[in-house]
């Protein structure tokens, strides 16, 4: 049944940059494994001897595996495109969404990079818009050189120092 | 033009500006007055005030203004001068608040909001006489006209009424509404705030009297049932009272109106607020009719307001109850004059996906099992009871997805909802900011996606403007459609 939204073969979309892969895995995985801080410290406490276990390891197999496929899934189900009428972003693989935002509603852009991005040449994209939910879209794993590139198509020069409002 | 002279505020704008300052010391003051009680500390800033009181008049001196043909320009300050330079273009609105201090002295404040102002002292002039304060709101208004357009200025000339709300449904409106529970809520939390003793001593208190009582009035079941309503009943009766008189207080002298730029609402009994709205800033809608309005045939309208950027402040308001109460007629004359004809009411409502319904159903009632298997384990036979929930959901579901549909017609984008009480979210098209396009797990078993329509300032607590359930192919073609139309 062709009823699924993130088709991750579709043509004309693009991928996220391949250097980004791991660091987007290990980034998404961290704050997964945090639960199983208090997960082993409670029952071990609570519970006489060893049998602590039985409540640690199940929550840390199920953290670690929610962890892995998120943040697998972070990098490998988003994908991109820059077309005539705005900037289309596909992402996730539960909870798929497409967000679209047109080159008229872009206010402005942003591009951060930290040092870890900065030591594989990658960029994160933020794209603000006026709207709520959109206000700053968020979108790591780019190339430095695309995430500029990015931004010099959807505000040209001319509107670069046009007043938002 | 330019030989205007500067002008100052009015002579008693001093004490307003001191009484600002002690505002937050008023309420420490009474309870320590009038109970003995309360934290001392707090009444140590009161020492300031004898440094406040001088430092007021000398603001008033050192505060003037000089209106300008297409500016104003405020100068204050003592020590550190201040010049504020504010072109009238770049004013979004004026305007006049006045407390009931305000209205016995026939005076109001001014506050001058542009769009970008972190500072809210920006353009605030406190206070100025109530004559003077609406000439300088006019002047501000009529020179947002280029002054060659006649035709514009012809029909500025005549504001339209667009709605007023006599006594009468001032009353149905507080009837209607829950404020007195909120006021009563928040006044519980202020006392606990001061003493929080005094709530668990007023309960023990009542408490004490009911057992003292309890042989006059009867005994028995029968007895404590009866009780148990009249207080309720009492309650209740009171709650509505309160927000009966919260609602003439807020809302009395209520006048909607619009000219070609702006929409306007002057209301309040003691406190008196009058500001304006550009049209240009309207962004998404909610209509709203819960039950006992339906009762009522009547309906409340509300619209998000686009701010400044990063307005964190309440002074420039972000969500415009346009009508608190409006019966049918009235609804429609009020969006018939912002948006284009023809769009507003919708004239065709496209249902969801057939099986919508399931998904209000299925999950809620799926819960319901574990949550009966726990009261049957504590309770016995009577722990069935939450399975009484069951065809109740259903119900509900149908008819939720009887009055649940979407419109995209006339450069409009329209969501209804609800089923006991419902809603009506829209905006025009060309106010959607970006278009999502949503599918969970659940929306791909049952083949179907959400289209979320973002706007400016959407308000946390009203309804997004998102259609659920709908087909997927049917989502995509409205996807589509949409961000063909804003790009």
């Amino acid at each position: 049944m062709n009823s699924t939204l993130n088709d991750l073969d579709a043509e004309g979309w693009n991928g996220l940059e391949p250097a980004a892969k791991p660091l987007m895995f290990w980034f998404g995985l961290l704050p997964f494994l945090i639960p199983i801080v208090p997960a082993t410290v409670v029952p071990m406490t609570l519970m006489p001897g060893w049998w602590g276990l039985a409540i640690t390891l199940p929550v840390a197999a199920l953290c670690l595996l929610l962890g892995i496929s998120f943040g697998r899934n972070r990098w490998q189900c988003t994908r991109w495109r820059l077309d005539e009428s705005g900037f289309r972003l596909r992402k996730g693989r539960w909870w798929q969404q497409e967000i679209f935002i047109p080159r008229s509603r872009v206010q402005h852009l942003d591009i951060h990079n930290g040092p870890m991005e900065r030591s594989r040449g990658l960029a994160t994209l933020v794209i603000h818009t006026a709207g709520t939910e959109s206000h700053a879209l968020k979108q790591q794993g780019f190339s430095l050189q695309t995430a500029t590139d990015l931004r010099d198509a959807l505000i040209p020069e001319r509107r670069r120092d046009d007043s938002a409002l | 033009m330019e030989a205007i002279p500067e002008q100052r505020l009015h002579p008693l704008s001093w004490l307003f500006e001191l009484f600002n300052v002690l505002r937050q010391f008023i309420v420490p003051i009474l309870i320590l007055l009038f109970t003995g009680q309360g934290d001392r500390y707090e009444l140590w800033g009161l020492l300031g005030v004898g440094v406040m009181v001088p430092l007021a008049v000398a603001r008033y001196y050192s505060f003037r203004y000089r209106i300008g043909r297409d500016r104003i320009v405020i100068r204050s300050g003592l020590l550190h001068k201040t010049v504020r330079d504010i072109a009238f273009t770049r004013i979004q609105n004026v305007t006049l608040h006045q407390g009931l201090l305000h209205r016995l002295m026939n005076v109001a404040e001014v506050r001058l909001e542009t769009g970008g102002g972190e500072d809210e002292e920006e353009g605030r002039m406190r206070v100025l006489g109530f004559a003077e304060a609406q000439a300088l709101q006019r002047i501000i208004r009529s020179s947002e006209l280029p002054a060659s357009s006649v035709d514009a200025e012809a029909s500025m000339a005549e504001e339209q009424v667009l709605l007023q709300l006599p006594t009468r449904e001032l009353l149905k409106l507080g009837l209607i509404s829950n404020k007195g529970m909120l006021l009563v809520a928040a006044g519980i939390g202020g006392a606990y705030q001061f003493n929080w003793k005094l709530p668990q001593a007023v309960f023990e208190h009542v408490g004490g009297w009911l057992m003292n009582h309890r042989d006059d009035l009867g005994s028995g079941p029968g007895a404590y049932v009866l009780g148990g309503m009249l207080v309720l009943l009492a309650a209740f009766t009171l709650l509505r009272l309160i927000s009966i008189l919260q609602a003439i207080l807020h809302y009395h002298g209520f006048v909607l109106s619009s000219d070609a730029h702006r929409l306007s609402i002057t209301r309040g009994l003691l406190s008196r607020f009058n500001g304006s709205l550009p049209r240009t800033r309207i962004q998404a809608w909610t209509l709203e009719q819960c039950w006992l309005q339906r009762r009522f045939k009547r309906y409340g309208l509300r619209v998000d307001a686009a701010a400044g950027s990063n307005q964190k402040h309440e002074q420039l308001e972000s969500h415009w109850a346009l009508a608190p109460i409006a019966d049918d007629a009235g609804i429609a004359h009020i969006i018939g004059t912002v948006l284009p004809a023809g769009s507003w009411p919708v004239a065709e409502w496209l249902p969801l996906h057939p099986n919508a319904w399931q998904r209000r159903f299925k999950v809620p009632a799926f819960f319901l099992l574990p949550v009966s298997a726990v009261c049957v384990f504590w309770f016995g036979v009577y722990g069935l009871l939450p399975l009484l929930g069951i065809p109740w959901l259903y119900v509900q579901s149908k008819i939720w997805a009887r009055h649940a549909g979407y419109a995209h017609a006339n450069g409009l984008i329209a969501v209804r909802e609800g089923w006991i009480g419902k809603h009506w979210r829209f905006a025009q098209t060309r106010k959607v900011q970006a278009v999502y396009l949503k599918q969970s797990p659940f929306d791909r078993r049952h083949g179907m996606a959400t289209v979320f329509c973002d706007t400016v300032n959407a308000g946390m607590s009203e309804p997004t403007l998102a259609v659920r359930y709908l087909p997927f192919d049917e989502a995509m073609r409205l996807h589509d459609t949409l961000a063909a139309e804003i790009s």
